[in-house]
C-alpha cells in the first residue's frame, strides 16, 4: 500500500483508502480560506444494505466528550447540552461531500462561516473578543443562513468511536482481538467512504503510532517502547466476513475462526 | 543580502530569547551553590532542546502542524487532554514566573514595589500579546534580551582563574555539604529549565505564524544550531558568574537581585543599568511566549482557529484564552507568591511534562506520510532516541528528588 496522502503542498485530492481511526480522527480540519475549523472529533457511520458507510464528521464537545469517556466526559457533555441553545443539541455534524482533500490535515470546501459547528467560537466573538478595547478588523461574516439539514432518519447513525475498542468474536466464538481501526474505501459513484476492513489489533498504542502500518518507521527507542507496551497487530478483517455487530454487547461477530495477517 | 539578514536576524534573537526567567534563576542558584559542577547538565539540556526543536520546526514546516496538534493526533484525546492539562499548568506556572520576573526588574529599577508593578505588566503583556505583530514580538524582546550577554563582559572583567573554571565544569564535582539528591534535584531543574515544553509550542507554532516551508528548514536550522547553543553559553556564563562572586562568599541566591549582584560587583552602576534591560527584556519577551503558547495549546487541542497571522476577531476563542490566562497569571501574584520560588517549581515541573509532549514529535517526525522526504535521518534519530531515555529518566526522577530534597534546600 502505497502512502495515503501527501505531505502539504501536493494536495492529492480524496484519497482511494483511508484508516479511519489513524488518518482521519483527532485531525485538524481546514476550510476553504485556509482557516482551521475543528478537529475531527468523530466519524459518523450509516447502516446501508451492505455495511456501513461514513456520512459525517462530528465536532464538538458533544463528539469529543463520549470519547473522553467516564465523569469528565460525561460532564463535557452536560455542560454542552446546559449551554446550547437549543434542547437537545446535536454535535457540529460536516458532511462528508464537503471534504476536498486529507493530507497532514482534512481540508473542506466550505468556509468556516458556513459549517455552522462553531457556536463557541461565535459567542467568544459577539460577547467578549469583539468588545475587547483596541479591537480593530471585521469578524467573520457568519452565515445566519437555514438550519443545517438534520441527518438522514433512516437508521440511527453510529459513531466510529464506539465501534474503536469492540470485540472481535470469531466463528467459534473465541476472541481475536479488538478494533482498532476501520479501513475506508472511497465509493466512486457516491464519492463517500465505505467500511472495507477492519483492522484488530491486541494493543490499541502501537495503534496510535501506525506501527502495524509498514509505511512508520520508528526509531530505535520508540519501538523498544512500543515493545513493553504489548504484543503485535493481530491482523485484519475483510467487512465480508462479518456477521453482525452487537452495540450493546460491544462485539463484532464475524464468519471466520482466524484473523488474516499483513 | 536579505536572506542573510533574515538568517542572522533569527539567529540573534534566538540567543536573545533564549534565557528566560528560568534560566536565569536557576543557573545563579546553580552557580552559587554548586559552582560550575552542574555546567554538563547545561550542555545536555541546549542539546536536547536543539534536537526537539528541529525535529518540531521541521515538522512544522513540511506539513504545517504545530506540536499540540499532533500531541492530540498522536495520544489521542485522553492522554492528549492529560498532557493538555500538565503542559498547560508548567506553562502558565512560567507565564506567572515571567510576569513576576517583569515586575522584579521594574522593582529593583524603579524602587517601586512590584506588587505595584504587577497589574500594569499583566496589561501590557496582553495588550502585546493581543495587537503587536508575531514578528515584532519575536525580534523586538530577543534583540533587547542580547543586552544580557553583560553577564559574559562581567565575567570576564571579573578576571577569574579560567583554568579553575575550566577544571570546574570538566570534572564535575560535588562540593561539600551539599548532598547527591540536592545535586541530582538541581541537575533535573537546570534540565527543566532548558527544555521547557512552551519553547518548542511556541517555536513550532512560530514556524506555522510565519508561513514555513521546506524551504525555511536551513533558516530554522541556522537559528536552532547557531543561537540556542550560544543562548547556552550565556547561561553558563549567569552560572560562572555566580560561582565567581557569590559561591565563595556563601550567598545562596534567592532573589532576583542577588542574579545581578555580580554584574554589579565587576562593572557598577552601568552594567546593572544595562543587565535591568536585559532582565526586563527577557522575562518580558518570555511572558510573551509563554502566553501565547497557552493559547497555542488549547486551541490545538480542540481544533480551533489560532495564531497572530489572522485578525484577531477570527480567533476569537484563542485570543479569550490568552486574556483569561493574563487576568489568571495576575490574580495568582496578587496572592503575594515569590516569583523566584515559582521560577524555581515551574522547571522542575516541566521536566516531569516533557515526555509526552516529546514522544509524538519524535514519532510523526519519522512518518513519511506527514514529512515525505524530510524525515529523521539518522543522526536525528539516534539524538532523538537517547534523548527519549534521557528525558523520561529527568521526569521520573523529579518528584522524588523535590520530594527527598524538599525542593533543594
Amino acid at each position: 500500500m502505497t502512502s495515503p496522502y501527501a505531505p502539504r503542498g501536493r494536495d492529492t485530492g480524496l484519497p482511494n483508502e483511508l484508516d479511519a481511526h489513524f488518518h482521519l480522527l483527532d485531525r485538524q480540519i481546514i476550510d476553504a480560506e485556509d482557516r482551521m475549523v475543528a478537529k475531527v472529533d468523530d466519524l459518523e457511520l450509516q447502516e446501508r444494505f451492505d455495511g456501513f458507510v461514513v456520512t459525517a464528521i462530528l465536532t464538538g464537545p458533544g463528539a469529543l466528550g463520549p470519547r473522553l469517556g467516564g465523569r469528565l466526559g460525561e460532564w463535557m457533555v452536560a455542560t454542552w447540552k446546559r449551554l446550547h441553545h437549543e434542547a437537545d443539541p446535536r454535535p457540529g455534524r460536516i458532511p462528508i461531500d464537503t471534504i476536498a482533500g486529507v493530507d497532514s490535515a482534512v481540508h473542506v470546501r466550505s468556509r468556516r462561516a458556513d459549517l455552522d459547528v462553531e457556536g463557541f467560537e461565535r459567542w467568544a466573538d459577539d460577547r467578549i473578543v469583539s468588545r475587547l478595547p483596541f479591537v480593530h478588523g471585521r469578524g467573520p461574516q457568519w452565515s445566519s443562513g437555514p438550519p443545517p439539514e438534520p441527518a438522514p432518519a433512516s437508521a440511527a447513525p453510529r459513531r466510529l468511536s464506539t465501534l474503536i475498542g469492540q470485540t472481535v468474536l470469531g466463528a467459534d466464538g473465541t476472541a481475536l482481538g479488538r478494533v482498532s481501526d476501520v479501513r475506508l474505501q472511497r465509493d466512486p459513484i457516491t464519492d463517500g467512504y465505505v467500511v472495507t476492513e477492519l483492522l484488530v489489533n491486541a494493543n490499541k498504542v502501537r495503534s496510535r503510532f501506525g506501527y502495524e502500518r509498514p509505511a512508520a518507521e520508528l526509531p530505535p527507542a520508540v519501538r523498544w517502547l512500543l515493545r513493553l507496551a504489548g504484543s503485535p497487530a493481530a491482523g485484519h478483517l475483510s467487512w465480508t466476513e462479518v456477521e453482525r455487530v452487537d452495540w450493546d454487547a460491544r462485539q463484532v461477530h464475524c464468519r471466520v475462526a482466524a484473523l488474516q495477517h499483513f | 543580502v536579505k536572506r542573510y539578514f533574515g538568517v542572522m536576524l533569527g539567529v540573534l534573537t534566538a540567543i536573545g530569547g533564549f534565557v528566560d526567567i528560568g534560566d536565569l534563576v536557576t543557573n545563579a542558584v546553580v552557580g552559587s551553590r554548586f559552582g560550575l559542577g552542574l555546567v554538563w547538565v547545561v550542555v545536555l539540556g541546549v542539546v536536547g532542546i536543539c534536537v526537539f526543536a528541529e525535529m518540531s520546526g521541521r515538522i512544522a514546516a513540511v506539513s504545517g502542524r504545530a506540536t499540540f496538534d499532533l500531541v492530540r493526533e498522536r495520544l489521542g484525546p485522553r492522554i492528549g487532554l492529560a498532557n493538555l492539562v500538565a503542559s498547560l499548568g508548567v506553562t502558565l506556572l512560567t507565564f506567572i514566573a515571567e510576569i513576576g520576573g517583569v515586575a522584579l526588574s521594574l522593582e529593583l529599577a524603579t524602587s517601586v514595589n512590584s506588587l505595584l508593578w504587577i497589574p500594569v505588566v499583566g496589561a501590557v503583556v496582553w495588550i502585546v500579546l493581543w495587537r503587536a505583530k508575531f514578528s515584532w514580538i519575536e525580534n523586538a524582546f530577543g534583540l533587547l534580551g542580547l543586552t544580557l550577554l553583560v553577564f559574559a563582559v562581567a565575567l570576564w572583567q571579573l578576571g577569574p582563574d579560567w583554568s579553575d573554571l575550566f577544571n570546574d565544569a570538566t570534572r564535575p564535582n560535588r562540593p561539600e555539604g551539599e548532598g547527591f539528591p540536592t545535586y541530582c534535584f538541581y541537575a533535573v531543574a537546570l534540565f527543566g529549565a532548558a527544555m521547557t515544553p512552551y519553547e518548542v509550542f511556541f517555536f513550532s507554532s512560530g514556524g506555522v505564524e510565519e508561513r514555513w516551508t521546506e524551504k525555511d528548514i536551513g533558516t530554522m536550522r541556522a537559528n536552532v544550531f547557531i543561537g540556542f547553543p550560544l543562548g547556552g553559553l550565556l547561561s553558563i556564563a549567569i552560572a560562572a558568574c555566580a560561582a565567581v562572586v557569590l559561591m565563595p562568599v556563601d550567598i545562596s541566591v534567592d532573589s532576583l537581585g542577588q542574579v545581578g549582584l555580580p554584574v554589579g560587583v565587576a562593572l557598577g552602576k552601568v552594567g546593572i543599568a544595562v543587565m535591568l534591560i536585559g532582565f526586563f527584556a527577557a522575562t518580558f519577551g518570555a511572558a510573551c511566549e509563554t502566553g501565547l503558547s497557552a493559547g497555542y495549546s488549547i486551541a490545538q487541542y480542540f481544533g480551533w482557529q489560532w495564531g497572530k497571522y489572522v485578525r484577531p476577531r477570527e480567533a476569537a476563542r484563542f485570543h479569550l484564552a490568552i486574556l483569561l490566562s493574563s487576568i489568571l497569571g495576575v490574580a495568582v501574584l496578587l496572592t503575594t507568591v515569590d516569583p523566584v520560588k515559582v521560577t524555581e517549581y515551574s522547571v522542575v515541573f516541566s521536566a516531569l511534562a516533557l515526555p509526552l509532549t516529546y514522544l509524538p514529535i519524535l514519532v510523526v517526525a519519522n512518518d513519511p506520510d506527514y514529512m515525505g522526504e524530510h524525515t529523521n535521518g539518522r543522526l536525528a534519530n539516534v539524538l532523538g532516541s537517547i534523548y527519549l531515555v534521557v528525558i523520561l529518566v529527568a521526569a521520573l526522577a523529579a518528584l522524588p528528588l523535590m520530594i527527598a530534597t524538599k525542593a533543594g534546600q
